[in-house]
């Protein structure tokens, strides 16, 4: 068994052939958009990775998100980002929807929806919720093919 | 759930239910997201039926409206019916699905109620239905479909309920 990230999962899944390519192509895509900042995608990431107890994907740091402050980077590691005063209202809209996504979608609050709407606008909401589907699916995967035998 | 939608989709309307829903409003992933949709149905190594069980179960989990209401009708067309809809509900383990469907959801399943809890046991109960590129397959076919219905319940709009529809892959 190998231990698997999000950022080494498309290796595993590259026999699947052009869907594989896609599925990457997208979760690239997402890196490189102009609604969402990288460096905030990456702490979105980070908290998934916390929420899902994925130690590997933890350790990782997305090239895409240089420059994000490493006091930020342990806030949310050590899931105390709410009590940190280093993060702007934005970056605590889109944190805030994170938790709730990564429980139920479903549980997502009208007003923590809202408040990332009002500070991302409609196209940050849907890159969020389209970036955060990738990611979280991708450590999930990684999750999966670590614990199966090479 | 959010009653409300919280983002209205593109001014402009094109007949692809994709590029016309929400997802039109990053059009920086749009193109691969409506190519990669299109092509886990034309896949030379999972059969559409078995692909859309797998989309049925995810849908089913996330309580996902519309997903869990759409019927492909290349699914239908492959052998796709509503007794095996119904016989992916919780319990399925028990029903008349066949050892492939189920070994199949039991993949589905681990991925969304557990992914960490994968094991050994599991990686050989699906290498006995799948090769390498099928396995991959089901993995990027189920990855996509919880990507998109979280995506779905996350915008808000969703009703309580939807009757079941047949359509056809977007082209």
């Amino acid at each position: 068994m190998s231990t698997v990230t999000s950022f080494t999962i498309d290796a595993k899944l590259a026999p699947a052939g052009k869907i594989a390519g896609l599925y990457a192509d997208i979760a690239a895509q997402l890196w490189d958009q102009p609604h969402i900042a990288a460096q905030s995608i990456e702490l979105c990431r980070l908290a998934l990775a916390v929420q899902h107890r994925a130690k590997a994907e933890q350790a990782e740091r997305h090239p895409a998100a240089k420059g994000l402050s490493q006091a930020k980077i342990d806030a949310v590691l050590n899931e105390n980002w709410r009590k940190e005063g280093g993060f702007s209202e934005a970056e605590r809209a889109l944190l805030d929807f994170t938790e709730y996504y990564f429980m139920d979608p479903q549980s997502i609050p009208d007003e923590v929806a809202a408040k990332v709407v009002g500070l991302h606008g409609e196209n940050g909401l849907v890159c969020l919720v389209e970036a955060l589907g990738f990611i979280d699916s991708r450590i999930r995967l990684s999750l999966v093919f670590s614990n199966f035998p090479d | 759930m959010g009653v409300m939608a919280r983002v209205s989709g593109p001014k402009v309307q094109t007949g692809n239910i994709i590029r016309d829903s929400a997802l039109g409003l990053v059009p920086e992933t749009l193109d691969t997201y409506a190519t990669l949709n299109r092509s886990l149905w034309t896949s030379e190594h999972v059969r559409p039926a078995l692909m859309e069980l797998v989309r049925l179960r995810n849908a089913r989990t996330v309580n996902c409206v519309f997903c869990k209401s759409v019927r492909y009708d290349v699914a239908k067309a492959d052998g796709l019916s509503e007794d095996k809809v119904d016989d992916i509900a919780d319990g399925w383990e028990n029903s008349k699905l066949s050892d492939v469907e189920k070994a199949a959801l039991a993949f589905a399943d681990i991925y969304l109620f557990n992914p960490a809890g994968a094991t050994p046991e599991l990686k050989a109960r699906l290498d006995k239905h799948f090769n390498t590129e099928q396995l991959a397959s089901l993995a990027v076919g189920l990855a996509a479909f919880n990507a998109s219905s979280r995506c779905a319940v996350s915008l808000g709009g969703m009703p309580e309920s939807l009757p079941v529809s047949e359509i056809s892959v977007p082209q």
